[in-house]
């Protein structure tokens, strides 16, 4: 089988592709395959089998992380009330934040210092402080690497989502999912290699971009699915019964394949062959993993799956489980949304208006799902090779914006974390100021974040790049640092 | 001597070299400047690596600068050339080179006395002159000495082709047969398959011309326009939402869609096409211009300056890269922070660039034309009937003696001048039922005593206070009313509808004898009170009942008061105002005319050049004007928005620009051969392939400018030549040469497009809809909320049966089952889209209810074309389906099928067969 590099030769092969151009077309690409192994350049543009576009790839070292689940909180999450622990804000209470009074962000005008609205206390062993309002996760602190000291480029929600999922303000770049599995392909090929989950509410902001391919080919691109919304298209069509179906599958096979032998060799055509294969057996792989009838009753409340009373919270739960299944199945990457659309904070945490009311509502469906994933995930020793993300487009203000009862977005200094393979924990990395109004120690841009979380999967975030309209593109864009000091 | 090329790196070169030609140069950069620079800079400012993106082996990048945006040098001037300050400096920290000792005295006066002397660089190599930016010139066709081959040559396509197989030791393909050729043409010209009678008279045209008739009639078909109009739009990233996160619908965009098609039909000579995308608004083609803002842009704003400035810069950009990359193959935009790194632009041209489109704004404007005529020609009847319904009015208003309406935006109430602390508005009802909205409320001083003064103000001590204020995700606070300035953002919103109230206290006793309420067109308060403290309670000093109804007053006639006026004239007056208001509307129409969503033009603002691409840091003013590649507009800086895009347009259309040609052309060849002769259409300078042939690029170039620049003349030269008529069949020894096939052995075989595999499946089963131009269909079910999901239609109806071209492109969506098939979202341009094969895809076509109807369709189809035999069924299906016969193994295969499952399932097979979905 003819193996063709889906990415074009870019810039840091221009001078090879001159010399192919000018002198030796006639040794064609087989030739031009060998030139590139032999200076180590090929992992820049991976080598994918058009048969199997989803094969398992290694990449440019050793990698830490084999799976990445992303929870992604949609809205801004307010690290203030959370997991940046400030008491100079909690005595400073009411009072003006110092040299910015009357401060202009978003929304507008900002009033003055407003202390967490949750109590703050010691958790796990290593006495993390964390507030009441997520006190399932606070227990986990142990396992956990926070990043107080994240800052992004943009304070609207739209861009900020597409910074966090793709790197750039602007819609269409490709995700960070949808790199890594073209990076890497999958270990599992009979389920997509990168599945996005939406919160049972609905889709985040910026939506679907949050899992596109970009201008990376369409196998990247995220598949969404969750416990409420099934794959599209698996099943087979109304009125068409299971033989029907086969028939038609075999006669369509045996169809093609006095095709191809017109066309010997061609790779796109067996692809479409194959592709029809991954396709049957993802309608019965994909039911598969979606059940949760094998889970037992222990682990359905350990996430809070069992919930009679809350039943998004039920249902976030069971996305949970749905992802540890995933990526316990070898899928490459997985985005979990917690919150939905733009809804004036009704539906996610964009906690401008009423933050205590809306906050003790997101926060029961988030909490115990969340702690209760990292639980099972480490007893099925599954953290090991898995890293846990937590993130959001932004945070918010340490102070109430004035006429409202909420905060407004704080792009210069916010916390995520990770957690699980090839991370130090516990750890706390950077630090905001006294008031968690922006970072101060160690501040990490996106940029850095996304590089570090490639560094774990094996992957060189300046050699991972794909030409595109003039440009060879990174995820990375022109900067990023690796965060070497939260590497265990 | 020195050629001076037109599309030389700059104005400034050639004056140079001119000058020095005249006076020999003293000092010679091979035997003298290059030395100093290899021993000393090159290390961190040479090919391998360019420290803050300068290097200086080159001299259009000297000329540039690098990151700073700051030149290098600037040739004749040493005294001013950063270059020479930072070897000279005395600074540590800055002095170059940083490690070592400073530059001898000898090695200086060298350098001073070079670029003095205009800083001659000789271009070593005409490698170094990158040649797309070289001038067009005649090409000779190769001449092919093979007899065999020679015969075959039906143009000079065919000469530089078989030259360069010859070169790489290949041969052509055999033609294919004449089946497999016209569903390929139809295919590529029209997105169509080709109809069984269409086939079957090609087969029997025996004639010489027979393939020329049927490109001819290919080309003349108005399936063309659709099917090349997509490749357009696929480029120019249009879709017709905002994107982003509000993503909104733009229900007028369309126009631009039909623009393109109208104009492809009609083979408009391609560098009008250009000049009319960027300006056409001067020449009678308003819809052209749509181009200019059909990419995505940021519509929450904020009264964040950074933010708001930073929003501008981005679609300024947007329309900058756009215009770039499409026109001239030109990635203008990695200008935006820093000069160029591969070509020359300097960070100077794009802001100069920036500055021709300085005074484009996001919005809808009128279409000229016919339409727009018969609307000013209906205007003044309707006109008159407003004028009558007016006296009418008037007439009402005197006889119940009545003031005028309030103003949906600003009413005054001017009352006998009263001294107090406080005013009170009370609100009894609005315009249209909604909790009340206010931007200000002011309250001012007699003129008599000097100039009258607003005291309402928080500046001046004021203080609001409300009933109630609704809980946003900003301020809706009564403060918002004192604040001294229409900041539409911030505004009193009462928490519910009803009666609401806001006070404002006064720092002391004041006397006023005005109020003003501005109100923000909706919401408004039309029945109120304005009030004063009185003995504990609250006095009336003036209300609105005493005037006029207001056309946009919604509230049912029983619920009105007006002071003096009984139920049956309130009632008359009520309906009055209704007919008023609708009438008023159609006036408004009318006078505005039918409008597009095709861009605004307004008076430029200043452009300032951006230190590294920051908004907040300007540096100096910049004129507008071209890349510097293409010379001097010679625009002054007064010159209004219309001069600039049409100085601008005119010169990226010009036929000495020799990147708007040979990038058509190439794009064409492209959607043609699957691949273009460069392979990065829209990178044509250095950091761009080169071309596989560019004999031939440059040949088709100055043809297609000879031929009026009209693309069905290049597309008869392509589809006349020997090589898009090979066979697409595989050979090994040619497969291991040149497997993709870019040499052109073969006709590379593709997957289709989405669009064509959709259109097609929909021809075939006989529903497809041809109704052209309008508003588009849509894939959504929802009807674009902008704060919700789209979701995705399963079942569509004729109208959603029409051409894939016409459904309304969604920014950030994948269409349903054919989005999968690397459909652009519209987010970024995709001047060339992705071929991937997923089991997305296939779900989508093998399970797919669209896909399993239109199948349905198909079978009913034939059996009322052929009756009731199974075997004819099968034969009549693959031949509609594929424009071919079913071969014996083929029909055991389909045939056993149907008569077991019904020929649905043969018809579901062959939609999904790889010999439909590919090109062959």
């Amino acid at each position: 089988m003819t193996t063709t590099s889906i990415s074009p030769p870019g810039l840091g092969l221009l001078d090879r592709r001159r010399f192919l151009g000018d002198t030796t077309i006639g040794l064609g690409s087989i030739a031009l395959a060998s030139l590139l192994q032999a200076d180590g350049r090929l992992m820049a543009s991976p080598v994918i089998d058009p048969a199997r576009p989803s094969a398992p790839r290694s990449g440019h070292h050793r990698a830490r992380a084999r799976n990445v689940i992303v929870v992604f909180c949609a809205g801004a999450f307010s690290q203030v009330d959370s997991f940046d622990y400030k008491p100079e804000l909690i005595r400073r209470d009411g009072q003006p934040l110092p040299g910015n009074e009357r401060l202009v962000t978003f929304q507008g005008e900002n009033g003055n210092l407003k202390r967490p609205l949750w109590e703050f206390r010691p958790r796990g062993r290593c006495g993390k402080m964390v507030s009441d309002l997520v006190p399932f996760i606070g227990g986990q602190s142990d396992r956990i690497c926070f990043l107080h000291s994240v800052t992004t480029k943009t304070n609207t929600h739209g861009p900020g989502e597409n910074v966090m999922s793709t790197g750039f303000v602007p819609d269409g770049f490709p995700s960070i999912g949808a790199w890594s599995s073209f990076a890497l392909g999958s270990e599992n090929q009979d389920l997509p290699a990168f599945v996005a989950i939406e919160d049972p509410r609905g889709n985040p902001q910026a939506g679907p971009n949050n899992w596109t391919c970009g201008f990376l080919p369409a196998q990247f691109q995220g598949t969404p699915f969750s416990m409420t919304k099934p794959v599209r298209y698996l099943q087979r069509p109304r009125g068409v019964s299971p033989e029907k179906d086969l028939a038609a599958r075999e006669a369509l096979r045996r169809f093609n394949q006095r095709h191809a032998e017109r066309f010997p060799g061609d790779s796109e055509l067996l692809a479409r062959v194959a592709s029809y294969e991954l396709a049957a057996r993802m309608q019965l792989s994909v039911p598969g993993v979606a059940n949760l009838a094998s889970e037992t009753r222990e682990t359905l409340a350990l996430y809070g799956a069992d919930d009679p009373e809350n039943k998004i919270k039920a249902g976030f739960a069971r996305n949970c489980i749905l992802a540890r299944r995933l990526v316990e199945r070898g899928v490459r990457f997985v985005q979990l949304f917690n919150g939905s659309y733009a809804s004036g904070g009704r539906l996610n945490w964009d906690g401008h208006n009423k933050l205590k009311q809306q906050y003790d509502h997101h926060a029961k469906i988030l909490d115990q799902p969340v702690a209760g994933l990292l639980v099972d995930l480490a007893r099925r020793g599954l953290l090991e090779d898995t890293l846990v993300v937590f993130c959001t487009e932004f945070g918010r203000l340490p102070m109430f914006q004035r006429g409202t009862f909420g905060r407004d977005h704080n792009p210069r200094g916010f916390t995520c974390w990770l957690a699980g393979a090839g991370v130090k924990a516990p750890l706390s990395f950077g630090a905001t100021d006294d008031f968690s109004f922006q970072a101060v120690e160690n501040p990490a841009s996106v940029h850095d974040f996304h590089a570090t979380i490639l560094h774990l999967l094996g992957l060189d975030h300046k050699a991972l790049t794909f030409y595109h309209n003039g440009l060879q593109r990174r995820l990375t864009d022109v900067h990023g640092e690796v965060l070497k000091g939260i590497i265990a | 001597m020195i050629r001076i090329p037109l599309a030389s790196s700059c104005l400034v070169l050639s004056l140079a070299l001119l000058s020095v030609a005249a006076d020999r140069p003293a000092v010679d950069f091979v035997d003298q400047v290059r030395p100093i620079l290899q021993a000393r800079c090159l290390k961190c400012h040479g090919p391998d690596k360019q420290e803050g993106g300068l290097r200086l082996d080159r001299r259009d990048s000297l000329v540039a600068g690098g990151d700073s945006g700051e030149p290098a040098i600037r040739p004749g001037k040493s005294s001013d050339s950063p270059l020479v300050h930072r070897v000279l400096g005395t600074d540590p920290a800055t002095r170059m080179p940083p490690k070592g000792p400073g530059l001898t005295r000898s090695q200086l006066a060298v350098l001073k006395t070079w670029i003095d002397r205009g800083a001659v660089m000789p271009e070593s190599s005409p490698r170094e002159r990158h040649w797309a930016f070289q001038r067009l010139a005649p090409v000779a066709p190769p001449r092919i000495r093979d007899p065999g081959q020679a015969a075959r040559v039906k143009n000079a396509v065919d000469a530089f082709v078989f030259d360069r197989l010859r070169e790489a030791r290949l041969a052509p393909s055999r033609s294919a047969d004449r089946r497999v050729l016209i569903r390929r043409a139809a295919l590529v010209v029209t997105g169509l398959p080709p109809g069984p009678g269409e086939i079957e008279a090609f087969l029997k045209d025996r004639q010489p011309g027979a393939w020329r008739r049927v490109i001819d009639r290919l080309l003349e078909s108005p399936r063309y326009g659709e099917r090349w109009a997509g490749h357009w739009l696929d480029l120019v990233r249009f879709a017709e939402t905002t994107g982003y996160e509000s993503n909104a619908r733009i229900s007028n965009a369309w126009h631009y869609r039909d623009y393109v098609i109208r104009a492809l039909n009609e083979d408009r000579r391609y560098d009008r096409f250009v000049f009319e995308q960027l300006a056409g608004d001067t020449v009678g083609e308003d819809a052209a211009t749509g181009f200019l803002v059909a990419g995505p842009r940021d519509t929450v704003k904020s009264p964040d300056l950074k933010l708001t400035r930073q929003q501008r810069q981005d679609e300024l950009d947007e329309i900058i890269t756009a215009t770039g990359s499409a026109f001239l193959g030109l990635t203008i935009g990695c200008a935006r922070c820093h000069s160029h790194k591969f070509d020359p632009i300097p960070q100077r041209d794009y802001y100069s660039v920036q500055a021709i489109f300085a005074g484009v704004r996001y919005g809808d404007r009128r279409i000229r034309g016919e339409e727009n005529d018969r609307w000013q020609a209906r205007l003044p009847e309707s006109r008159a009937r407003l004028d009558r319904l007016k006296r009418q009015r008037d007439l009402l208003q005197q006889q119940h003696r009545l003031r005028p309406a309030i103003d949906l935006q600003e009413t005054s109430e001017k009352f006998p001048a009263v001294t107090t602390r406080m005013i009170r508005l009370e609100i009894h009802a609005t315009n249209d039922g909604a909790a009340a909205r206010l931007d200000d409320l002011e309250a001012w001083t007699p003129r008599d005593a000097g100039p009258a003064r607003n005291v309402a103000l928080a500046a001046a001590g004021a203080v609001a206070d409300q009933s109630s204020y609704s809980l946003d995700n900003q301020s809706r606070l009564a403060e918002n009313l004192i604040d001294g300035a229409r900041k539409l953002n911030f505004f009193w919103r009462a928490r519910l509808a009803g009666p609401s109230w806001v006070t404002i206290r006064f720092a002391g006793s004041r006397t006023i004898d005005r109020v003003v309420i501005k109100a923000m067109g909706g919401s408004v308060p039309v029945d109120y009170d304005i009030q004063v403290p009185d003995a504990g309670g609250w006095r009336t000093i003036a209300h609105s009942r005493d005037r006029m109804l207001h056309p946009a007053d919604n509230r049912k006639a029983e619920s009105i008061r007006l002071a003096g006026v009984a139920a049956a004239p309130t009632a008359a007056i009520r309906e009055l105002m209704g007919r008023l208001a609708a009438v008023r509307q159609e006036v408004d129409r009318l006078s505005a005319g039918p409008q597009g969503f095709l861009g605004r033009f307004e008076t430029p603002e200043t452009t300032y050049r951006l230190k590294r691409g920051d908004p907040l840091q300007r540096l100096e003013p910049v004129l507008p004007g071209a890349p510097g590649l293409l010379g001097s507009l010679k625009l002054a800086a007064a010159a209004d928005d219309r001069t600039r895009r049409v100085a601008f347009a005119r010169r990226i259309a010009a036929a000495n620009n020799p990147l708007a040609a040979r990038v058509i052309v190439n794009r064409v060849w492209q959607h043609h051969f699957g691949t273009g002769l460069v392979d990065t259409p829209s990178d044509l300078g250095r950091n761009g392939s080169r071309p596989t042939h560019p004999g031939l690029l440059d040949w088709l170039a100055v043809d297609f400018i000879q031929n009026g620049w009209s693309l069905k003349h290049l597309h008869r030269r392509i589809l006349l030549s020997a090589t898009f008529q090979q066979s697409s069949r595989p050979r090994a020894p040619a497969l291991a040469v040149d497997n993709q096939s870019r040499l052109l052995w073969r006709f590379p075989p593709r997957r289709l497009e989405a669009e064509v595999l959709r259109d097609s499946i929909l021809a075939v089963s006989g529903k497809l809809n041809l109704r052209m131009y309008g508003p588009g269909f849509d894939f959504y079910d929802n009807p674009g909320n902008t704060f919700g999901d789209y979701v995705a239609k399963e079942e569509f109806t004729e109208a959603g049966w029409r051409r894939m071209i016409y459904g309304t492109r969604i920014r950030l969506q994948r269409p349903g089952v054919f989005g999968a098939f690397d459909c652009p979202d519209g987010g970024r341009m995709a001047p060339k889209r992705s071929r991937s094969t997923t089991p997305v895809q296939s779900l989508g076509l093998f399970n797919s209810r669209f896909v399993n109807r239109q199948a349905e369709f198909l079978a009913e189809r034939v059996r009322g074309a052929v009756g009731e035999q199974i075997e004819r069924q099968v034969e009549v299906m693959v031949e509609w389906a594929l424009g071919r016969s079913a071969d014996k193994d083929e029909r055991s295969i389909l045939s056993g099928l149907a008569s077991r499952h019904g020929t649905a399932q043969v018809a579901r097979v062959l939609l999904n067969s790889n010999e439909f979905v590919f090109l062959e």
